[in-house]
């Protein structure tokens, strides 16, 4: 019994992987999901009976992201992690989805509901993704907002297929999207009604598709310019340069990870790029300002939201508590670049 | 240490550099060889005795790419033993390449050696050679990157220079290089560029706007707000300056340098040089300095670079007769006046790049000629020329005549 990825072969030769992780209410990206995906890559490459998979979830969401649990074990109490340890952890996710679309056969998503994060970077590495028509499942890559950057690819997917500027407005912000945008954003090829999925994913495994990625093939254009350095580039990104410091201050580490992802990205080949994006992702991961985030917004907010902190004596929908649970989360922030700078330059120190 | 001395100076009128400029239809090749052929012809110059050319050029790609300054020399029909060398000091390459002449000639490596720079910017737009600088996530966010226009605006807020204040410089210098024009002043300098039959397309500075007036430039727009407010850049400057409170945009196109075609040259020898070939110098190089300053105000190099190459020069500010410093934006020399005490009779006293243009690799090597026409003129003495560069940083350049 799998712990993550169930794989079904039918009579075609199409195998269907269906995700469910154990354990988990939503399918997260974790160590079990990175071995079961891993097998079955190697399966569905080798086995000569297989013509095609199809991926999809056994939950009602399709995939939510990473295990934050997952990346406080890459490096636990370490103060000084092995970097080139952390880049090997990291690099995993990149190193299993590049196999997954460079196997040599065609492999398509159905995404039956909510792909966030390191789930819609799944999707992303598939030859073709089709999506279900209802405008709440949300598709989106929100790691900036708990100071990551996507690094299942997303940062060199996202732009090889929506274009640079598109890619910037979404993973900079971490703003989600519906099926029906991101059909119109290039991301998916279709969307169909939800018991249609399956079905529309193997008739497209059945009409004997390429399964190469446009990226692969030579001659590869970006949608409007040909990366960094073509000339409408310079534009977007100065700009972006601009917008991005104006909003973040200078206090998230990940917006500008992410900026230089998909500069840095656009320049060389996917398998380069990939090795980029997970390097920047490491770098993240062991910082201090996302550390704290992710303690701050994720771990501390969890418990306060339960309110893991409240006295026996105390009922529980006491509003002043709440109030108090979240100035707590707020305090472990670190005074930020920002106000040092600022205090600093006011005291002519 | 060798002496280094000006022999001549000559630069091409400047064009309007647009497709409608009278030098829109010249490749930069030809306004960098029409330099190096008039240095040769007006002096005689045997260009065996030449040892490099080194031309300054701040987009150096396409027909600018690829060396411009070896491409010119063999155009020119110098002797093919002539090296020739591209520099990019940004705005002040003209200049760095005259120095850079000189340093060679100092140090007794050269005995000749042309500085000076070319930008055809109606055919190689701004910008063209892209750089790391805007773009490049990791070099934008490290260094605070901002446009030089809300430089230039972060400079008139933090000295308080009011719209007024760099309107009244733009009209000045317009009043200047016209007069400047009308007397004849630029006559010993200037070479007309010729078409491909020989013919004289432009022999006078075009740019220039001698009718400008308060009125007239108080109903230009002024040009960075929308990417000072609405692109960030405010924001950038601010997170760095703190103790400004809101940018003041007050620079426009009636106030900044314009954008022109045009090239220069400078011929530096040493003594020797001179007795050889029968030539009076004009001009002994003091000294010079490039310096590099805080890259988001980015403009206040100017100053520092002076003071460096006075101090290198065992010379103080009263030595100087009359300074000159490139009009990239009015509020630049504004604040180079006042933290220099420099009065405004005493620079740019023939207007400057805000009425003639600012042929980026050029300008350095066109204001230090200009400086020294107005010496022999007035019967001066000392020159300090200077400019500031993006990034960043400034070059000047301490001259006496001799």
């Amino acid at each position: 019994m799998s712990k993550a990825i169930n794989i079904a072969i039918d009579d075609d030769g199409i195998a269907t992987l269906s995700i469910d992780v154990a354990g988990e209410s939503m399918n997260v990206i974790n160590e079990n999901f990175l071995d079961d995906l891993e097998a079955h890559v190697k399966t569905i490459s080798e086995d000569e009976n297989i013509k095609g998979a199809i991926i999809t979830s056994a939950k009602p969401a399709f995939m939510a992201g990473a295990d934050l649990r997952m990346l406080g074990r890459m490096i636990g109490d370490n103060k000084n992690p092995d970097m080139a340890e952390v880049y090997g952890a990291c690099y995993r996710m990149n190193k299993v989805l590049r196999a997954m679309e460079t196997c040599g056969k065609p492999v398509v998503a159905a995404v039956n509901g909510t792909a966030l994060g390191g789930g819609l970077e799944v999707v992303l590495a598939c030859h073709h993704r089709i999506v279900a028509n209802d405008p709440k499942i949300q598709l989106g890559t929100p790691e900036v907002q708990v100071g990551l950057i996507p690094g299942g690819g997303g940062t060199q997917r996202l732009p090889r297929l929506a274009g640079i500027q598109v890619t910037l407005q979404y993973t900079t912000t971490g703003k989600n999207f519906n099926p029906q945008e991101a059909v119109g954003m290039g991301i998916f090829q279709e969307v169909v009604e939800a018991d249609e999925l399956l079905a529309k994913a193997k008739e497209w495994l059945m009409s004997k598709p390429i399964a190469v990625q446009p990226w692969d093939k030579r001659g590869f254009k970006f949608p409007g310019g040909g990366g960094a350095m073509h000339p409408g580039a310079v534009q977007t990104f100065m700009g972006a340069n601009g917008m991005a410091q104006d909003k973040s201050l200078h206090n998230y580490p990940a917006v500008e990870a992410i900026l230089s992802c998909v500069y840095e990205g656009s320049i060389v080949p996917m398998d380069t790029a990939l090795k980029l994006e997970s390097k920047y992702f490491a770098k993240m991961v062991t910082s201090a300002a996302t550390q704290n985030m992710i303690r701050t917004l994720f771990i501390n907010k969890h418990d306060a939201d339960r309110g893991k902190g409240r006295p026996k004596s105390i009922e529980k929908r006491n509003p002043q508590l709440k109030y108090l649970n979240n100035l707590h989360c707020l305090q472990t922030f670190r005074l930020n670049d920002y106000g040092m700078k600022f205090t600093r330059k006011l005291l002519n120190l | 240490m060798a002496e280094a001395y000006i022999y001549d100076a000559v630069r091409t009128p400047r064009g309007r550099g647009k497709s409608d400029g009278s030098l829109h239809e010249i490749t930069p090749t030809q306004l960098a060889a029409q330099v190096l052929e008039g240095l040769r012809d007006r002096n005689n110059l045997d260009t065996s005795l030449v040892d490099d050319v080194i031309l300054g050029c701040v987009a150096p790609v396409g027909e600018q790419g690829a060396d411009i300054a070896r491409t010119a020399v063999l155009v020119a029909d110098y002797n093919e033993e002539v090296a020739g060398v591209q520099v990019n000091r940004f705005c002040a390459s003209g200049l760095e390449a005259v120095n850079m002449a000189a340093a060679k000639v100092m140090s007794g490596q050269s005995d000749a050696v042309i500085g000076g720079g070319v930008e055809s910017m109606s055919r190689i737009p701004m910008g063209s050679d892209g750089g790391a600088l805007a773009t490049d996530p990791a070099v934008a966010f490290k260094t605070y990157f901002v446009p030089q226009g809300i430089s230039a605006d972060l400079i008139a807020t933090k000295w308080n220079y009011s719209r007024d204040d760099v309107d009244a410089y733009a009209v000045e210098s317009q009043k200047r290089a016209a007069n400047s024009w009308e007397k004849k002043m630029f006559a010993k300098s200037i070479l007309p560029v010729k078409d491909v039959i020989g013919l004289n397309v432009l022999d006078r500075d075009e740019h220039m706007r001698p009718e400008a007036t308060m009125q007239s430039l108080g109903g230009l727009k002024a040009s960075f707000t929308d990417l000072g407010k609405n692109i960030g850049f405010d924001s950038i400057a601010l997170q760095k300056y703190p103790e400004v409170e809101a940018i003041n945009h007050v620079h426009h196109a009636g106030n900044s340098s314009g954008i022109v075609d045009g090239a220069a040259g400078i011929l530096v020898g040493s003594k020797e040089l001179g007795e050889k070939m029968g030539l009076k110098p004009r001009a002994r190089i003091r000294g010079f300095a490039s310096v590099g300053t805080e890259p988001t105000i980015m403009l206040t190099g100017p100053s520092y670079a002076a003071e460096r190459a006075l101090e290198r020069s065992g010379m103080s500010k009263s030595d100087i007769d009359l300074w000159e410093l490139n009009e990239v934006f009015a509020a630049v020399v504004l604040r180079f006046m006042e933290v220099m005490d420099i009065d405004h009779g005493d620079i740019n006293v023939n207007g400057g790049a805000i009425a003639m243009g600012h042929p980026l690799g050029a300008t350095g090597a066109m204001i230090l000629g200009t400086v020294l026409d107005e010496l022999e003129r007035t019967g001066k003495s000392t020159a300090l020329a200077t400019l500031c560069v993006g990034g960043g940083m400034g070059t000047a350049t301490i001259i006496e005549r001799v």
